[in-house]
């Protein structure tokens, strides 16, 4: 077995609620609530969950661009929440993360050049010139893009194409790990599928390992080897995606993967419709979170919190009802 | 062969600005009867949302105007009618859910006040009947506590809520026909599970015709009894829902259709439509697919194909389908 690129151990991060004249502490919202998986080497992990259950504060979380509760992220063996300013300058070239929305996250004042130019000067592998352009070239043609577009904005570009930029952005200091935040949501299907495809060839030829982060379940299918689904800040299930989606054992994942529309009208799924809405993370639900939408709930799912135990060939599940599935 | 209660024929929508005139919808036609759904597919800038603002009388003036065609609704051509008449049918005989619930519902107004507004104004009750009626709709579309939620402001509610809720007003005056401007793009997949099914529910107990604008292809699969598929302001495809994903003739719908991530089927790279949606002020000579198209010939890079007759009940325009015949 290889050597994983990233270890997640028993990841918290809990958002303070603050409120009155004296800013007291009321309580937390428990965005990530103890969560754990490691990413081998060149491959790429799927975390998938609706809008709230955490996942966007997971990928920052193990990125550091905020600071964790409790837990360990460890980069090859290394410690990242431990690491000194200069050695965090070291690892954050070695991860990187491509956004969500292609329209927000490029500065509009910025040339092309400028924008995938500016880690490379910041980190000292280039100094303004010749040099730089050729590099930067490089990468946008690595990325489907191509010499003349340097010196253009960001606003000359369609969504595709700025997502194309955010991914070469991400690639211009080498890293070996990519965080990717819902990176197609945003776009139309026929781009989404250049995008992704792009994303595939070069995990390929880079040697790349993601998490890509999304909640399209058709999406992360396609591009992930191993998925986890998140509720409420935590992990329910986290297998090898053919386990997961041709086996799922929580209540959960089977019903977000019946409620996902097959794109064939003979088809008619016996669809599972989870009753109301996700419960809110500043009070989540006693015992499992997802005892108050789940159809097979019984006296001790309201009570005690399932252990995330494994069920064989890694497939890690929590669900005091597992066994009777 | 029931009776059409829409009629769209030859419909063109086309805005006046400084760069140029941008042909939104360029000659579209189609009919829904009542009872069914009729799915309308298309990227962002298709033509899509613009053919239902037209229906709806809602063109922004002065930029926007339309050119040229008809809209029969119960054998009224909509296009003549005054603006008195007109407000009569909107929100009364025709009415509209939109993709963003938040942005669609007034901020200051409790949700009580806006769905009376519409009751009060077309149906002539007065408050009280108009509050009973509004809780009564809110429970029809699944909503628990109907009598605190129309006390309650937008921003108390969830986004399923919130559709919820515009879908109640949107019905409140039991329309005979319902557009659904992407009514769940914005909802996660549990919820967008439930919106569809609470569709499908009122259609069959309301005999209401569905407009249902999605770019979705599963929820085109689940919903609709005929398709439109349009391209840069033109329908490229007319189908029956079941020959459509069964027998896709034009290129563009096959593309589309390829480069979803299929969960039943496992494929190492998606298909993709090579390019971008072409600039609406230059849009290429011949077809406007051409430039993204594999098969495309010098007869497409100089005409325009017509929509056609391909097997009946089934209109495609392209040349290479009509040659194969």
């Amino acid at each position: 077995m290889s050597t994983p690129v990233l270890e997640v151990k028993n990841l918290k991060k809990y958002f303070p609620i603050q409120s009155g004249f004296l800013k007291t502490r009321q309580g937390d919202v428990k965005a990530v609530d103890d969560i754990s998986f490691t990413i081998q080497e060149g491959q790429t992990l799927g975390l998938v969950g609706e809008s709230g259950c955490g996942k966007t504060t997971a990928g920052r979380t193990i990125l550091r661009l905020t600071d964790a509760t409790d837990g360990q992220v460890l980069y090859k063996g290394k410690d990242v929440f431990k690491a000194s300013k200069k050695e965090m300058m070291e690892l954050r070239q070695q991860m990187q993360i491509v956004f969500q929305d292609p329209y927000s996250s490029l500065n509009p004042r910025m040339t092309i050049g400028e924008i995938i130019g500016e880690a490379l000067v910041e980190h000292k592998l280039y100094k303004k010139g010749s040099e730089l352009t050729d590099r930067v070239t490089e990468i946008l043609e690595l990325c489907g893009m191509a010499r003349y577009h340097i010196n253009r904005y960001p606003h000359e570009f369609s969504g595709g194409q700025r997502q194309r930029i955010g991914i070469a952005r991400a690639l211009a200091l080498n890293p070996s790990f990519i965080v990717g935040d819902e990176p197609v949501s945003a776009l139309d299907v026929s781009i989404q599928a250049q995008v992704i495809n792009l994303m595939k060839d070069l995990q390929q030829k880079l040697g790349l390992s993601y998490l890509f982060i999304s909640h399209d379940l058709s999406v992360v299918k396609h591009i992930s080897d191993r998925v986890g689904v998140m509720y409420l800040g935590s992990l329910v299930e986290l297998a090898d995606k053919k386990d997961l989606y041709d086996t799922p054992k929580h209540p959960y994942t089977q019903a977000l993967l019946s409620a996902i529309p097959v794109p064939d009208p003979k088809k008619k799924t016996k669809r599972i419709i989870l009753q109301g809405d996700i419960p809110s993370a500043a009070n989540p639900p006693s015992g499992c979170k997802f005892h108050t939408r789940c159809p097979y709930a019984k006296e001790i799912c309201k009570a005690e919190v399932p252990v995330f135990k494994n069920m064989g060939s890694n497939h890690f599940v929590a669900c005091h009802l597992v066994d009777q599935f | 062969m029931g009776k059409n209660l829409i009629e769209v024929k030859g419909l063109k929508t086309y805005f006046y600005t400084k760069k140029g005139v941008i042909k939104a919808v360029d000659g579209v036609d189609f009919a829904i009867q009542s009872g069914k759904t009729l799915g309308i597919v298309g990227e962002s800038g298709c033509g899509k949302s613009i053919t239902s603002m037209s229906i709806m009388g809602l063109v922004p003036a002065p930029h926007g105007k339309i050119e040229g065609g008809e809209i029969f609704f119960e054998d009224r051509d909509l296009l003549k009618l005054s603006e008195e008449e007109m407000r009569k049918i909107r929100g009364n005989d025709i009415s509209m859910i939109f993709q963003e619930p938040m942005t669609s519902l007034n901020p200051v107004f409790t949700i009580g006040d806006q769905i009376t507004e519409v009751l009060i104004l077309h149906q002539k009750l007065d408050k009280a009947q108009a509050t009973k009626k509004a809780m009564d709709m809110l429970t029809l579309v699944g909503i628990a506590r109907a009598e605190k939620i129309v006390k309650e402001y937008p921003h108390q509610l969830s986004g399923g809520m919130r559709q919820r809720v515009m879908i109640a007003m949107a019905l409140s005056c039991m329309p005979k026909l319902l557009i659904a401007d992407e009514p769940t793009t914005a909802l996660d997949v549990t919820i967008q599970a439930q919106i569809l099914e609470l569709m499908n529910g009122l259609k069959e107990r309301l005999d209401t015709a569905i407009m249902l604008i999605t770019h979705d292809l599963g929820v085109i699969a689940e919903m609709a009894d005929h398709v439109v598929v349009m391209y840069a302001g033109k329908v490229v495809e007319d189908a029956s829902v079941e020959e459509l994903f069964e027998n896709p003739k034009h290129p563009y719908t096959l593309g589309l259709l390829n480069s979803k991530p299929n969960m039943s089927v496992e494929k190492d790279r998606l298909e993709n439509i090579p390019g971008v949606v072409p600039n609406p002020i230059q849009l290429p000579e011949g077809c406007y697919f051409h430039p993204r198209c594999k098969y495309a010939t010098d007869k497409c890079r100089q005409a325009q194909p017509e929509l056609k007759e391909y097997t009946s009940g089934h209109k495609v325009s392209c040349f290479m389908v009509h040659k194969e015949v």
